[in-house]
């Protein structure tokens, strides 16, 4: 605050000195005529010592503060590199807000990873502003713009400047990167957010299920990934369906075929009784729920027999596909829903009767079986092969689809600082010191004017 | 008078007109920064088709205005951590929603409705703009706007896209005010629901990834799906198999009453069936015979053909009778539930009454606890054990259903910003151009300065002229003179002020003797020699009347003057006109000294020092 204070003084006191000289010329013209006017400027000393002494001094003065108080002021430029950027949003889909670069996350994360210290969020907030680069005509169609490079502006208060302002800049730029890809970047935590159970303790079925939940969690984000990328060939020479169609594989094969057959064929359990009753349990409920699907099933059939000849008949309109291509179709009646709707609640009691007919089967499987240790430990072998065979599989999922984030975002977010450069200061200093040199010259040849 | 000169006009005010433009000018400027605002502007587009119609995707009115409503606005103040500094309705007030019509549409629905022909068209492109203070900042006018809209996008999409949230049944769930089956059946309800919700939106976004979680509804349903499979069956097969209850009495209470339920609900289900099925007989029995039922070809609307018939009347068109079929199936459907319904609470009730055969007597039948709590030992432990299975399972449900909000809300701001797009992102721009207005403010004074300098120049030549000029010689008046020795009162006067006074003396005897005109004519003479005789001398001519002239000069001398006047005196006497007049007159010169420095002491002191002159006759 005093440096930029003080910083201006000179260039009053420049600016007093060159209009006090032009209005003394000015005024002291009036008494010469205009060849003595022409006679004294020709007779003008341009390199006076004393012009030059002062020049110096003030230009010494003035480059000393300017180069003090230039420090305090400081800009980046946020460009945002992904696809997505053009259409205002952020890469996950979500509407772009500017004003998150420098909001308190950010720059709480910035004081934490700086470690800086005596400054508050507050504080230093109030020392950022954030601009549009370029910004677009609202009232003009053809000079709308969607802003992705954004100026960040940092000029040091009192309570800020014992603090670098490069750094400080560097810091806010870094840390509204770290905030964004973790917030709107792709997520690639998938399941290691999860504690993993103890597989000791689960019951070998539930292993399988649990098994099945998290390779279909990776094949979700491998078909979500091709869905985006499909052609994208990674570093290894794999694709995002390449790795689907292992984990497919694998999942059939290890889990579904080997994990779960050798667990029925030798009907191994940890708790044989509770897991028996648990699965009776289900059966029960699936039961009534079969109940429920089954009368659905039998209402709708009774309600198409109710119709009555009359009322359902139907005639041929012309009507068009998807595609738009005209076809004759016929008139939609109460029975076609019906139709379909005993379709799906039919396929519903097949469905709970497969349910029901698998525990069954587990449930005779582990009531017929006798105690196998050899069964249980080779059960126990394979589950923890399947287990790392998925940490793998996640593994590579995830670097597969880092690879991909990488190739489509460009890095996502750009960051240039433009700090006090030296060539920016010279210029200034030049102009000082012309202008000084003006107004001296002036008061100069001011003074050879007569008064009278 | 004066001839009109621009320059000398300005030359005289240049100063005071320099002086006040430039303050004035910093008056305006000021003024203007003051009173400006900053007004942040963004153009939305709805994406969905059913906009230019309207109406939301869910077919309600779309209502721009919502933009600014109190609902998004408090939100705005929330997130902004502006609760009792800003207070909603004055953020509501900044607002403003300019609607951009689209020209072709807009002529085409007018030609359409010259035509008589409904057409329906409403602007889907909007300017959006928030006004800020010049003391709040272009920056708060942004970010003001950019935080409406960010919520606003979220909100719409909430409201008319996603419509269905996944609703955490358990939250805050008091467990004590349930009994275990009660409890548990509670969750396998909300899981069911939840499960509901999530595969309805794996149907309309299967590869959809919350950034912020990190995971898809699809993982979610899985998720659900495994602690329903796995822990929440396990927890309902050791509640059946040890009859673990709080109160067995209530217990099997509520389920008796609930059969009870059911068979009232029934009743009243087979009475609705009944008059459903009698409606149907009636009503096809009616249509019949009014011929209704013989449908043709021939009744087909040309309309159907129209493509945009099905874009412009969505909706249910389903007729009478298959509502009359579908409500006759739907009260089937929910008495045969009810009779499932009832099956399963005997279930429970036989589950919970039933002797497990530990008892002698089978005393448990007539007790108030159940017999594995009569007679198993682990009661009380099985009972904490499936305590503690609960509230872990509800821990563990509590989180999901945490991490389902948060990609459900993620989902509805990805909705917003795909089915509303940004044209053009937030431009802030001051409501007046302060640079601009200052240096057009600046011109428009300097010229108007100038044009006051000239007129009161000109009028103050024609004042001159009129009351403080003698006419005959063009001098200063008597008047003039008198109103500068006023004014010179009580000043004193500059070094090298010199007066001189010459009086014709016998002007009187010239008027007898010859006329008025040849007296006037002597005066323009005198008029004429002074003024050659002065020339570029600080002097200033005053006509006092009665042929006495006052010459007032600046920066001069006694001396310097007498000898002007004796040149005066040459002249005159060499004159070409009326040589045959003797001319008298008298000179009087005082330069300011100490004991003369004011005008009047001045002025007495050339009259004290007149002496008689007189030219020659030839």
């Amino acid at each position: 605050m005093i440096i930029s204070l003080l910083q201006k003084i000179p260039v009053l006191i420049v600016g007093i000195l060159l209009i006090v000289g032009a209005l003394t010329i000015y005024f002291r013209s009036k008494n010469v005529t205009k060849a003595e006017f022409v006679k004294i400027l020709k007779a003008t000393k341009f390199l006076q010592v004393g012009i030059l002494i002062f020049l110096v001094l003030f230009t010494g003065v003035f480059g000393v503060l300017n180069h003090i108080e230039s420090k305090h002021f400081v800009s980046a430029v946020v460009s945002l590199n992904y696809s997505e950027a053009s259409l205002a949003q952020n890469s996950n889909g979500t509407r772009y807000n500017m004003s998150e670069i420098i909001c308190d996350e950010v720059i709480e994360k910035a004081i934490e990873k700086g470690a800086l210290e005596d400054v508050t969020v507050k504080e230093l907030k109030e020392c950022l502003s954030v601009y549009p680069y370029v910004q677009g005509d609202v009232n003009d169609k053809a000079n709308y713009h969607i802003s992705t490079e954004f100026v960040v502006e940092y000029y040091a208060s009192k309570h800020t400047e014992h603090l670098n302002s490069e750094n400080v800049i560097a810091l806010i730029a870094s840390a509204y990167k770290d905030y964004y890809i973790e917030k709107y970047t792709d997520n690639f935590s998938l399941t290691e957010q999860e504690e993993k159970p103890d597989f000791t303790k689960m019951e070998y079925m539930d292993i399988v299920t649990y098994f099945n939940k998290e390779t279909t969690s990776v094949l979700n984000y491998l078909y979500g990934m091709a869905e985006k990328g499909s052609s994208f060939v990674t570093e290894n020479d794999t694709t995002f369906n390449s790795i689907a169609g292992k984990v497919f594989q694998f999942k059939e094969t290890q889990i579904e075929q080997n994990l779960k057959s050798l667990i029925l064929q030798h009907g191994i359990a940890k708790d044989k009784s509770s897991y028996i009753d648990r699965l009776a349990y289900q059966n029960k409920n699936t039961d009534f729920d079969k109940q429920k699907n089954y009368v659905s099933f039998n209402l709708c059939n009774d309600a198409i027999d109710m119709y009555s000849e009359e009322m359902t008949r139907v005639v041929l309109v012309p009507t068009w596909d998807g595609s738009g291509k005209y076809y004759m179709g016929r008139t939609k009646v109460g029975v076609d829903e019906l139709s379909v709707l005993a379709t799906g609640f039919s396929d519903s009691v097949a469905s709970n009767n497969k349910e029901i007919m698998d525990n069954e089967l587990i449930i005779n499987k582990i009531k017929s079986a006798n105690t196998n240790a050899s069964a249980n430990a080779q059960a126990d072998a394979l589950i923890e092969l399947i287990d790392k065979s998925i940490d793998n599989f996640t593994t590579e999922a995830i670097k597969a689809g880092r690879e991909y984030s990488n190739y489509t975002m460009n890095q996502c977010i750009a960051v240039s600082i433009t700090g006090a450069s030296l060539f920016r200061e010279l210029k200034a200093v030049a102009a000082f010191a012309l202008l000084t040199y003006a107004a001296l010259l002036l008061i100069s040849i001011s003074k050879k004017f007569p008064k009278f | 008078m004066n001839n009109f000169q621009v320059f000398r006009y300005l030359k005289k005010l240049l100063p005071i007109i320099v002086v006040l433009c430039v303050v004035a000018t910093y008056a305006i400027n000021f003024k203007l920064k003051s009173s400006n605002t900053y007004v942040a502007s963004e153009v939305i587009h709805y994406n969905d088709p059913a906009a230019e119609q309207g109406v939301t995707p869910i077919g309600s009115k779309l209502d721009v205005n919502e933009i600014k409503s109190s609902a998004v606005m408090s939100k705005v103040v929330e997130r902004m951590g502006l609760t009792g500094v800003y207070s909603v309705d004055s953020l509501i007030s900044r607002v403003s929603i300019t609607p951009l019509p689209d020209a072709d549409k807009v002529a085409q629905k007018e030609a359409k409705l010259e035509e008589g022909e409904e057409y329906i068209y409403e602007p889907s492109t909007y300017i959006v703009s928030f006004t800020a203070t010049n003391y709040e900042g272009s920056v708060f006018a942004r970010t003001i706007l950019d935080e409406t809209l960010d919520v606003y996008f979220a909100e719409y999409s909430q409201k008319y896209v996603n419509v269905a949230p996944a609703n955490n049944v358990i939250d805050n769930i008091e467990s004590e005010n349930y009994d275990y089956i009660e409890l548990v059946e509670l969750i396998d309800t909300g899981v069911d629901q939840t499960l509901s919700t999530l595969y309805q939106r794996m149907e309309q976004n299967p590869y959809y990834r919350a950034t912020g979680t990190g995971v898809s509804f699809s993982d979610l349903a899985d998720d659900f799906n495994y602690l329903r499979s796995v822990r929440l069956s396990s927890l309902f097969s050791k509640i059946y198999k040890y009859q673990i209850t709080k109160n067995k009495t209530v217990l099997v209470s509520d389920y008796t009453t609930r059969i009870d339920n059911n068979s009232i609900q029934n009743t009243k289900e087979e009475s609705i069936i009944k008059d459903t099925v009698g409606v149907i007989n009636a009503y096809v029995e009616k249509m019949r015979e009014s011929g209704n039922t013989n449908i043709t070809y021939e009744y087909i609307l040309d309309t159907v053909h129209d493509k945009n018939l099905l874009e412009v009347a969505p909706g249910d068109q389903t007729v009478t009778y298959d509502e009359l079929i579908y409500s006759w199936r739907d009260h089937n459907e929910s008495k045969e539930h009810l009779i499932i319904d009832t099956a399963y609470s005997h279930y429970i009730i036989d589950t919970f009454s039933a002797c497990t055969g530990k008892c002698h007597n089978k005393e448990c039948l007539s007790s108030s606890k159940t017999c594995t709590e009569i007679y198993n030992a682990n009661y009380d432990k099985i009972k904490t054990e499936i305590d503690n299975e609960i509230k872990s399972l509800i821990t563990d449900l509590s989180t999901l259903y945490n991490t389902t909000m948060k990609t459900n809300d993620e989902y509805n701001q990805y909705l917003g910003a795909s089915y509303i797009s940004v044209l053009s992102s937030a431009s802030v721009k001051p409501s007046v151009n302060v640079g601009l207005y200052t240096i057009i403010a600046f011109f428009f004074l300097l010229i108007l300065c100038c044009g006051g300098a000239i007129v009161l120049g000109r009028v103050n030549d024609i004042i001159n002229y009129i009351f403080y000029t003698d006419h005959l010689t063009e001098f200063n008046n008597r008047a003039y003179f008198d109103k500068y020795l006023k004014s010179m009162e009580k000043k004193l006067l500059d070094d090298g002020t010199v007066y001189a006074m010459v009086d014709i003396s016998n002007l009187i005897h010239i008027n007898t003797e010859y006329n008025r005109q040849v007296g006037d004519d002597i005066i323009k003479i005198f008029t004429s020699f002074l003024k050659e005789a002065f020339g570029k001398t600080k002097a200033d001519f005053i006509y006092n009347g009665n042929g006495s002239f006052v010459i007032l000069i600046k920066d001069s001398d006694y001396i310097t003057v007498e000898d002007i006047l004796r040149i005066f005196s040459l002249r005159l006497n060499e004159r070409e006109e009326y040589k045959n007049i003797r001319l008298e007159y008298k000179i009087g010169i005082a330069e300011n000294f100490r004991e003369n420095q004011t005008a009047r002491m001045l002025l007495s002191e050339a009259i004290k020092n007149k002496k008689e002159f007189v030219s020659q006759i030839i």
